[in-house]
């Protein structure tokens, strides 16, 4: 009986230390504020708390109060040995990126664990603004090749050996999409219509092999949107600087 | 020249076209479905009945307001079944002017590829061009025109593309 509820107790114990741990590194205590924020009453008050618990023996009281204080004391040294043996281990970049993840995903789920809807949003719009942004600035890489492009080809000369404007799309969009794979894997490039990809999913075909076609799509409609517009602004240029083989 | 403008502006109508659909149907319909007398009357009868209970108060004359409550309800119940067949009719238009524009949109494209399939809108050198001649020539084939199919769908890509990224013409 004594030993089962020693056990509670010491289970008890391990749940609450490990609760205690999560903060302090949240909050980055180091072990001299340990016994601080884990408000650890004095001797006394343990010893006087036997209405809290169900231990009767004194005997078994002080084991299991020397046992607590003990290992907060070996929790507390362990933590200040390491803070000392290992302060490289708490300021690495590493390890700081981890607690801001930890910290930043807590503060998304207000410790809840559930991600609140309100930063779901937020990271959606986020999400959006950095779409059109890169949106746009396709739109103006394209036309400001188109330009140059044209303007160059009427002087009589090639781009890369070749006299060709399909020569310097093709590579700009191999450099940007490189980039894009590269940085932004995040932002997904939007596909046409998701309705052949409903059907697909209906089948029974796997989400990341949907996914992957997905993301196959998004780049295709985006190279083609490009390479109208690209073709758009050279003849609308070539309309201005005046070109034609009768 | 003036010909791949003429397209692009064919275009550019086109696409905003079905925006105003409503509005068209709107105007069609004002012609076509006129209100009938009786219509009218019960129209102006409920607007008086209820310029009358604005004016009594409804904790004092419980009684007289709720009378007049009952005769608009009637009122509205009879505007009601005699306006659903015209509201039937009203919506027939409506949809028949949206598939009109497609379809007008469609045989517009469709006739000016087959009138001008042969005709390059523009010719360039044909070096210019190269991997992808072939292509910008639909359908005419010739190496270095510019080929109606091309435009069209260049015109209508741009176009689209310039509505999703405008805020001001987001439908």
């Amino acid at each position: 009986m004594a030993s089962a509820e020693t056990k509670r107790e010491e289970r008890r114990r391990k749940i609450l230390q490990n609760s205690e741990d999560r903060m302090r590194k949240l909050l980055g205590q180091t072990g001299k504020d340990t016994e601080k924020a884990l408000n650890i009453p004095p001797e006394s008050e343990l010893s006087l708390n036997k209405s809290k618990t169900t231990i009767t023996s004194d005997s078994e009281q002080n084991d299991i109060n020397q046992a607590l204080k003990s290992s907060i004391n070996n929790t507390a040294a362990d933590v200040l040995s390491e803070s000392k043996k290992d302060s490289t281990i708490f300021n690495s970049p590493s390890f700081k990126d981890e607690i801001d993840k930890t910290v930043v995903k807590d503060k998304k789920t207000l410790g809840t664990g559930i991600e609140h809807p309100v930063t779901q949003k937020t990271d959606q719009l986020n999400k959006d603004d950095i779409q059109r942004m890169l949106d746009v600035m396709r739109l103006g890489l394209v036309v400001l090749l188109a330009v140059v492009v044209r303007w160059i080809l009427s002087f009589g000369f090639g781009i890369i050996f070749l006299q060709s404007m399909f020569v310097p799309f093709i590579i700009t969009e191999i450099v940007f999409y490189a980039f894009h794979h590269m940085n932004n894997q995040e932002i997904i490039l939007r596909p046409k219509g998701s309705l052949l990809s409903g059907a697909l999913v209906l089948c029974g075909i796997k989400p990341e092999l949907i996914a992957t076609y997905n993301q196959i799509m998004g780049y295709m409609n985006a190279i083609v949107e490009d390479f109208a517009t690209y073709l758009f602004a050279f003849l609308i240029c070539n309309i201005f600087m005046g070109r034609e083989v009768k | 020249m003036f010909l791949m403008l003429f397209i692009l502006l064919i275009v550019i109508v086109l696409v905003a076209l079905p925006n105003y659909s409503n509005y068209l149907s709107n105007v069609l319909c004002k012609r076509l479905f006129k209100l009938s007398d009786g219509e009218l009357d019960l129209r102006a009868q409920v607007k008086d009945l209820k310029c009358e209970q604005a004016s009594i108060s409804m904790a004092d004359e419980f009684a007289r307001y709720m009378k007049l409550q009952r005769k608009i309800d009637k009122c509205l119940q009879e505007i009601k079944t005699e306006g659903d067949p015209r509201q039937q009719n009203v919506a027939y238009v409506k949809l028949g002017v949206k598939i009109a524009i497609y379809v007008l949109h469609g045989i517009t494209m469709l006739s000016l590829v087959l009138m001008y399939r042969s005709t390059p809108l523009l010719m360039l050198p044909p070096e210019w061009f190269s991997p992808f001649n072939k292509i910008v020539a639909i359908p005419t084939g010739e190496p270095g025109g510019i080929g109606i199919g091309c435009w069209i769908v260049v015109c209508n890509t741009v176009v689209y593309r310039a509505i999703r990224l405008s805020p001001l013409l987001n439908r």
